[in-house]
């Protein structure tokens, strides 16, 4: 056994017997003790929300911790921040792991079981990983220093937390470096001559002595030491027992496998005396040790708790269809609906505001705040940690929430036009590392304000009630919503049931002029494939969509209600959709109601399968038209990942290629209509419409594609309010396949 | 301040109105039914005066079929107080008079210090219940009213008149006839709604007196002819054509 091949925990403190062991004990106990305490105190305050069930698929919830906590990977998706934080992540996770594997030996399987493994080559590659995890620390430690306070990006702001974070992390790494430099050039390459004289004594030495070393205090030490005749001359004392213990770890070719301590030891060894070494590694010992202490209080104070809290996050995050908002349980008798105080989110909502690392990846992907609206989903998540954490202690003494004295979550914590910009477009929850929900806490915001209050805009208002009366936001009278089919090969499943489909058509595609062309081409592709497909009529009810977006859960559960019962009474079984919106409404929401599940498609995936099965023959190119930019849906893409079948389908098309937005798929930027922003003015800042079709001006896209009736409407609207009518124009998708299709 | 409104049910301004063949009505069926929209001013009226006194009942008055108990239920979810349905049948007809007499009898003696009503009801245009109503109850009654202000027993009203405003003081009690401009009526809320459930309506078999003008027929509107294209050579010719086409055959120009 090669236990040379090691080293000696404690050393130069009194080695493993000595009292400092105890002392360091006392001091992480206390710790500990601190640690538990401030969890706690959080885990109190989260519990102020309200319940909700997070506990279900423990498998796949701990699978999401492998998935977004140790492979990082929705961090990656920003490359150099990203990377930077798998290496400090990685490097601190391996210097954590590396500490707690010599406790592990230490503590249980020495003392228990007299079982080393920390020796031999295992030690060596350990040395070699955790200086290399050091070092790669160190380096994504200056790597955020400089993108924090050098390039300062406006999605990060800088607080005293995040300086003391990277200061005490900094510190920690370079505290640990020196050790190792000291300890190294005090023992694997000590200059002292009596040292490495020693080391060949203690080659000599018996096996037996070798093993029992390491764990012998210095008073058995010299004992034992002494009573090898190598000895007998200069006698090991207690001033010299450390030349035992750095002869037995005299080794230079184990220096070798720590390259960092090797360069600091050198160092260390042609400016310092052995003494001057040794006393400095005793002092910067204890800083290091304190340094790491401080380490796991401060876990749970400033921003590092974000390495606790998130992670708690990603375990407990949301599992249903991403698509879906949360529906309100039991609505006949709740006695408040939506969120006015903070502690009547739930507690995982509660928990998304100390899980965020504030990191902006959000704001950054916010059309919103990106068109100069008052709404940055981080701020929604921060500010309303702050409105909690400002009403926890009254609510601690059991104050009713009416009467504790803080800022008003919606209009003050939160700006009302905050609240009220939100395209509920996806991309700060698709941007998240952490799977916070900012959607969702908006979402409460607003149903709060229509359910309780009545208090919308009156564009909002008005299409609300439209909804109501006429079951469609635009107004028209429910009798005239199958008109646009008339002289189409579709019929009623009233006048023909007996379909492979349902084409659930919506509001777009049955009352608005431009729409109405995109479900008419639907019609005559189906027809010419040979699918047969069917339609309400006017027995078809608006999805619900906007109103569920727009807070007004009630209305929606109305209208979801009674399609689900027009739906069942005909027994549709697939469903098929033109709009994203009602397609996302009917396959992640509706099955939150009674009688709510059906086979949900969009026509992308539908019209694709068809293409692959030869039913579809695209024979020629549409209106000489060569590249399409194709603009993703935020309801296909980032709800329900569809965002290669609209591509694919372009692709089949002779002669036409896909070129991408700048920002595309998960970081595609919002048309500016969803979240029933459809139905609102657009009075603050620059119209998001105008934003996006900016960006193919600039790229001098000619054609933009797309698949939903809305970003249809919004791009539409964009280029002709950017005067590039001319030059630039919109096509839906199916108008292009049944133009290949030579369908008249 | 306790107030009552005048709440008539009638087919939604978007619904498609088919007379029945026999000219005795309208075809009913698939046609939804809402607030005459000039009442529900009314009825947003006179929440915003009980909010603005602090105190006091709003009772919403209809005449009506069954169907309009959901109607009564929106003003209920809106805030107001209690309802009361006079009923009578579903075909069951009578005159504006008769109507205006029901409608009197039920108001009479209930202490409310404004009566709101719709400027007219958006079905069949009458614009009479009001008047009558203060008339029969010897209340006086301003009309066509964008704004009210109440101070102790009066009220100054405005009215919207030829080319400008009419500013009127009444005393109260009074009728006020409600025009668009007054107020947007309310958004109700969801606890609006479940409480409005609960409220109490009170629905009241009404028989109405025989009616002194009756309606002999009922016919729709004639059928718009179809747009004709003008053809010609150019510009000059079809405009041309144009001209002589407006000239003689429709004889406008």
């Amino acid at each position: 056994m090669d236990y040379q091949i090691s080293r000696e925990v404690f050393f130069n403190l009194g080695g493993p017997h000595g009292v400092p062991r105890l002392i360091v004990y006392a001091i992480a106990l206390l710790v500990m003790a601190a640690f538990i305490y401030f969890l706690v105190k959080k885990i109190k305050v989260w519990r102020l929300g309200q319940p909700e069930k997070r506990t279900d698929k423990i498998v796949t919830r701990l699978w999401g911790i492998v998935e977004f906590v140790f492979l990082q990977i929705r961090i990656l998706k920003e490359k150099l921040p990203g990377i930077t934080h798998l290496f400090l992540f990685w490097g601190f996770g391996v210097l954590f792991v590396g500490t707690a594997l010599i406790v592990i030996q230490e503590d249980f399987t020495l003392l228990l079981f007299d079982a080393r493994f920390w020796y031999g080559a295992f030690y060596k590659w350990y040395s070699l990983a955790l200086d290399l995890a050091g070092l790669f620390a160190l380096i994504a430690v200056i790597v955020f220093a400089v993108i924090r306070y050098i390039v300062k990006p406006e999605r990060l702001d800088n607080k005293p937390t995040d300086a003391i974070s990277l200061i005490l992390i900094f510190l920690i790494l370079i505290s640990g470096f020196i050790n190792e430099g000291l300890r190294m050039a005090a023992t694997e390459v000590s200059t002292n001559p009596k040292v490495a004289a020693m080391s060949e004594v203690l080659a000599g030495a018996g096996d037996e002595f070798l093993r029992e070393m390491p764990e012998l205090t210095d008073e058995q030490l010299i004992s034992k030491a002494n009573e090898n005749p190598a000895f007998t001359d200069t006698p090991i004392t207690e001033e010299n027992v450390y030349l035992v213990r750095n002869g037995y770890y005299y080794d230079n070719n184990l220096a070798m496998w720590s390259p960092v301590g090797l360069t600091l030891a050198r160092a260390f060894n042609s400016t310092m005396s052995e003494g001057g070494i040794l006393t400095f590694h005793k002092i910067n010992w204890w800083i290091h040790l304190l340094l790491a202490m401080t380490f796991v209080v401060y876990l749970m104070l400033g921003k590092l708790m974000h390495i606790i809290t998130s992670s708690l996050n990603v375990f407990f995050r949301k599992l249903e269809p991403k698509g879906a908002l949360k529906p309100i349980e039991d609505m006949e008798n709740a006695e408040s609906y939506g969120v006015a105080y903070s502690e009547q989110f739930t507690w995982k909502l509660l928990m998304d505001g100390d899980a965020c690392t504030h990191c902006g990846r959000c704001q950054d992907n916010c059309p919103a705040w990106l068109s100069d609206k008052p709404l940055s989903p981080k701020k929604i998540v921060n500010d309303t940690n702050d409105n909690l954490y400002e009403r926890a202690p009254q609510l601690f003494k059991k104050v009713a929430s009416e009467e504790i004295e803080s800022k008003a979550l919606i209009g003050e914590a939160n700006e009302l036009d905050a609240v009220w910009s939100c395209t509920t477009c996806l991309a700060c929850v698709e941007n998240c590392p952490v799977m916070i929900d900012q959607v969702q806490k908006i979402n409460e915001m607003r149903r709060y304000k229509v359910l309780m209050e009545g208090e919308m805009s009156k564009e909002l208002t008005a299409a609300m009630q439209n909804m109501e009366k006429n079951s469609n936001p635009y107004g028209f009278g429910f009798h005239e919503r199958g008109n646009w089919a008339e002289g189409l090969p579709i019929k009623t499943l009233a006048e023909d049931p007996d379909v492979e489909y349902l084409y659930y058509v919506g509001c777009a595609g049955s009352f608005d002029d431009r729409y109405k062309k995109v479900a008419t081409a639907f019609v005559k592709i189906m027809a010419q494939a040979g699918v047969k497909v069917g339609m309400l009529g006017q027995e078809e009810g608006c999805c619900g969509d906007s109103a569920r977006r727009a807070g007004n859960e009630y209305l929606f559960a109305t209208l979801a209600q009674t399609n689900i019962e027009t739906f069942k009474s005909y027994n549709v079984k697939k469903i098929v959709t033109t709009c994203p919106h009602g397609y996302n409404c009917l396959k992640n929401e509706y099955p939150q109601l009674e009688g709510g599940k059906f086979e949900v498609y969009h026509f992308t995936e539908l019209v694709l399968d068809l293409i692959k099965k030869g039913r579809i023959k695209l024979n020629k190119s549409v209106d000489g038209i060569k590249e399409v930019a194709y603009h993703d849906s935020c309801f296909l893409g980032r709800y329900n990942d569809l965002y290669n079948q609209p591509r694919e389908i372009i692709k089949s098309i002779p002669g036409t290629k896909v070129v991408e937005f700048t920002r595309n798929k998960s970081k595609s930027y919002c048309c500016g209509a969803g979240g029933a922003r459809m139905w609102m003015e657009e009075t603050i800042g620059k119209r998001i419409n105008h934003v996006r079709t900016q960006d193919a001006i600039d790229k001098e896209y000619k054609t933009i594609g797309t698949a939903c009736p809305f970003c249809l409407t919004m791009l539409s609207d964009g280029i002709k309010e950017l005067g590039k009518e001319e030059s630039m124009q919109t096509i839906d998708i199916l108008e292009m396949v049944m133009k290949s299709m030579d369908i008249k | 301040m306790n107030s009552a409104v005048i709440l008539k049910q009638v087919p939604d301004t978007e619904a498609l109105i088919k007379v029945k063949p026999d000219g005795t009505g309208i075809v009913k069926e698939g046609v939804k039914f809402v607030i005459n929209p000039y009442d529900e001013f009314g009825v947003e009226e006179a929440l915003k005066k009980k909010e603005a006194a602090g105190s006091g009942e709003v009772t919403i008055v209809s005449i009506g079929p069954d169907r309009s108990v959901e109607s009564i239920r929106t003003a209920l979810a809106m805030g107001a107080d209690k309802g009361v349905l006079l009923k009578i049948g579903e075909d069951e007809y009578s005159d504006a008079l008769a109507t205006a007499k029901a409608l009197a009898e039920e108001l009479k003696g209930k202490d409310y210090k404004i009566i709101f009503c719709g400027k007219q009801a958006i079905d069949d245009d009458m614009a009479q219940i009001g008047p009558m109503v203060a008339e029969l109850m010897g209340l006086p009654c301003v009309t066509v009213v964008t704004k009210v202000d109440v101070s102790g027993d009066k009220a100054v009203c405005s009215r919207e008149i030829e080319g400008g405003k009419e500013i009127v003081e009444v005393a109260l009690p009074a009728v006020i006839s409600c025009q668009k401009g007054l107020n947007e009526p309310r958004y109700a809320s969801l606890p609006g709604i479940m409480k409005a459930k609960k409220k109490p309506l009170d629905i009241k078999d009404t028989k109405l007196d025989a009616p002194k003008a009756t309606i002999d027929k009922w016919e729709n509107p004639p059928q718009r002819a179809a747009g004709r294209i003008i053809e010609g050579d150019d510009a000059a010719a079809k405009a041309a054509a144009l001209v002589k086409a407006l000239r003689q055959e429709a004889k406008v120009i």
